[in-house]
């Protein structure tokens, strides 16, 4: 069924009622996307345009303040500490969660349910619970200030979602399938690699797109997992450049609209992927 | 999702797979035992020793230092549950809380009736619905340090928007940080997160069959009726998730947004339970303490959520 056929109160489209629901929810976009069209508006002003009009349109846009963030070396730095981070660790989760979703779905092994009950039982625990013994334990593994020290929790964050998404890729697999390729004389690496993997393609990239951007967004942990600003990711130095610019709003809201950028231009491509994840409840509630 | 179709190169292999044929098939031959016992669990170990070390072990290591007394310093000194008795005295504990419990009962109030409505509005909604949807959703995807740093400017007494339209009816200058910092710091994360609730619940309200509405009109109910005797209860699955994520996001994921925002302040007004973690470690450094307050934290989730699911379940509908 879908949502078309829903005219329960009796009205059809045409009627008086219509309108004015479509009216509303148009008035209740304006009104949700206005504090971004805002910051738009913010960034494309110099700062003497702002002070003297604040809300109205720019009248005369520039780039200026897009052209000094993509000048600063700070800035670029965050950016690339932001790509290095987010990528590294969405590949990783990658490898990790299809191998580990694969034997949960398909092998039977000894400890299979404990290990099933481990991944249930992380996922309850809160991230921020750990900051303070994700920091003790970073420095015990002497990683402490390196990209490793980010990555590798990001991995561990993101890691049981991630899995029972793809093992519930892998499950909905037709069993012949496999049963056909370990006929064929595959191996069991080779059916997993060669054959099953191809299958989950389309789950394994919407299963990306909700880590990279959980990852590229996540800040408490970069807060405090870092210790000097080579090393600060995008939200890190944004949330730092805001005291430090502070009337300068034109380049602050620049910064956020390159931060936000990448998480924009994945959503304008595949908003359906997010309304699903969405209406499943699966995906943003880690941040 | 869908699974591709067959390759065409196992498709000729594929007839040969029927049962009586199952002895015969390659894994239950003499020394493939041996050789698949291993298999699994090099899949699994990867995951699970980054899992084990960087997940496990940190809440053990929590788990520890929350019965010793560390300044970061000095060597931890084990204290037993003293962390414990000093946070069941500690007054900021239990205002913390309360603010916690102010935030996550004002976030239901205002994000469950609003996702509610919108839901119901964009079921009816025949143009566009896809749009709309995809609007509300967008402050989703931003940063909590975006959304902090943006609903701040939009909170400045003097440049902000709201203080400028205010403006030109008079309204003085209104302290948005100041005395209402706590409903401020409600309407930004609703602004977030009602576009998450309000797609679940859409969701939620598409699944119901409508042979249900059918027969709840030719009672000739009114579409409120309906919509409270038929699509409410009906909605219980996704409004108990709804629930669960707003209440256990006020104890954990709330952090992000409020400090951003607010850092906790003015003095403690918006010191949400897990603002007052953070801060006893990383201003005060008391790592036991604050790790004393993040073992609270998981009980008191899994306590509520155990609570909230019992509040749901207590009658089933069947349909």
């Amino acid at each position: 069924m879908t949502a078309q056929d829903m005219t329960f109160n009796g009205t059809r489209s045409g009627s008086n009622k219509g309108y004015f629901r479509t009216l509303f929810l148009i008035v209740f976009s304006v009104v949700t996307i206005y504090p971004i069209f805002w910051l738009a508006t913010v960034a494309l002003k110099d700062n003497r345009q702002f002070v003297q009009n604040p809300l109205g349109l720019p009248l005369h846009p520039t780039l200026e303040s897009f052209r000094a963030l993509l000048t600063d070396p700070a800035m670029l730095r965050y950016g690339f500490n932001s790509i290095l981070v987010s990528v590294v660790s969405v590949l990783a989760l990658m490898v990790f969660s299809s191998l580990a979703g694969y034997a949960l779905a398909r092998m039977d092994f000894r400890g299979k349910n404990i290990i099933l009950m481990i991944y249930l039982t992380t996922q309850w625990i809160p991230l921020v619970t750990l900051i303070i013994p994700l920091l003790v334990t970073v420095q015990l593994y002497k990683i402490y200030g390196t990209y490793a020290s980010l990555i590798l929790p990001y991995i561990a964050s993101g890691l049981g979602l991630a899995t029972f998404m793809v093992r519930g890729f892998f499950r909905s697999i037709p069993h012949e399938l496999l049963d056909s390729a370990r006929l064929d004389g595959c191996n069991e690496l080779q059916a997993f690699y060669k054959v099953m993997l191809p299958q989950i393609q389309s789950g394994l990239a919407v299963v990306a797109i909700i880590m990279f951007i959980n990852n590229w967004n996540e800040y408490f942990i970069a807060l405090t997992l870092v210790n000097r600003e080579a090393m600060y990711t995008l939200p890190v130095g944004i949330s730092t450049l805001s005291s430090m610019f502070g009337t300068d709003w034109p380049r602050l809201g620049a910064a956020l609209f390159l931060s936000t950028l990448p998480t924009l231009l994945l959503y304008i491509f595949f908003s359906d992927v997010f309304m699903n994840s969405a209406s499943r409840s699966v995906g943003f509630g880690g941040r | 999702m869908d699974p591709k179709p067959i390759p065409p190169m196992l498709r000729k292999t594929l007839p040969i797979n029927t049962p009586a044929d199952r002895s015969e098939r390659p894994r239950r031959k003499v020394g493939s035992y041996a050789y698949r016992r291993w298999i699994p669990y090099l899949f699994i170990t990867p995951g699970l020793a980054v899992l084990f070390l960087f997940y496990i072990l940190p809440a053990i290591v929590g788990l520890g230092v929350s019965f010793t007394r560390w300044d970061a310093l000095r060597p931890p000194v084990f204290i037993g549950l003293g962390n414990f008795i000093a946070l069941f005295q500690d007054p900021n504990f239990y205002h913390s809380i309360l603010v916690t419990v102010e935030y996550a009962v004002l976030s239901l109030v205002t994000q469950l009736p609003l996702a509610l409505f919108l839901a119901y509005l964009l079921s009816q909604q025949k143009r566009g619905s896809k749009v709309f949807q995809a609007v509300f959703f967008i402050p989703q995807i931003l940063s909590l340090v975006a959304v902090g740093v943006l609903w701040s400017l939009l909170y400045d007494p003097f440049n902000g928007p709201p203080a400028r339209i205010l403006g030109l009816f008079g309204v003085g200058p209104i302290d948005w940080l100041g005395k209402y910092a706590l409903l401020s710091l409600v309407l930004a994360s609703a602004w977030v997160y009602f576009g998450f609730h309000m797609v679940l619940q859409l969701a939620g309200m598409t699944a119901i069959p409508s042979e249900l509405y059918d027969s709840a009109r030719l009672d000739t109910a009114s579409s409120l009726q309906v919509f409270f005797r038929v699509t409410l209860p009906l909605l219980r699955e996704t409004l108990l998730i709804s629930t669960v994520l707003m209440v256990s996001g006020a104890f954990s994921y709330s952090i992000g947004i409020t400090w951003v925002l607010t850092r906790g302040g003015p003095l403690h007004a918006t010191e949400l339970l897990p603002i007052f973690m953070y801060k006893a470690a990383f201003s005060n450094h008391q790592f036991g303490y604050s790790s004393a307050v993040s073992i609270v934290m998981v009980i008191f989730i899994a306590v509520l959520v155990g609570i909230i699911v019992w509040w749901f379940g207590r009658e089933r509908i069947e349909y």
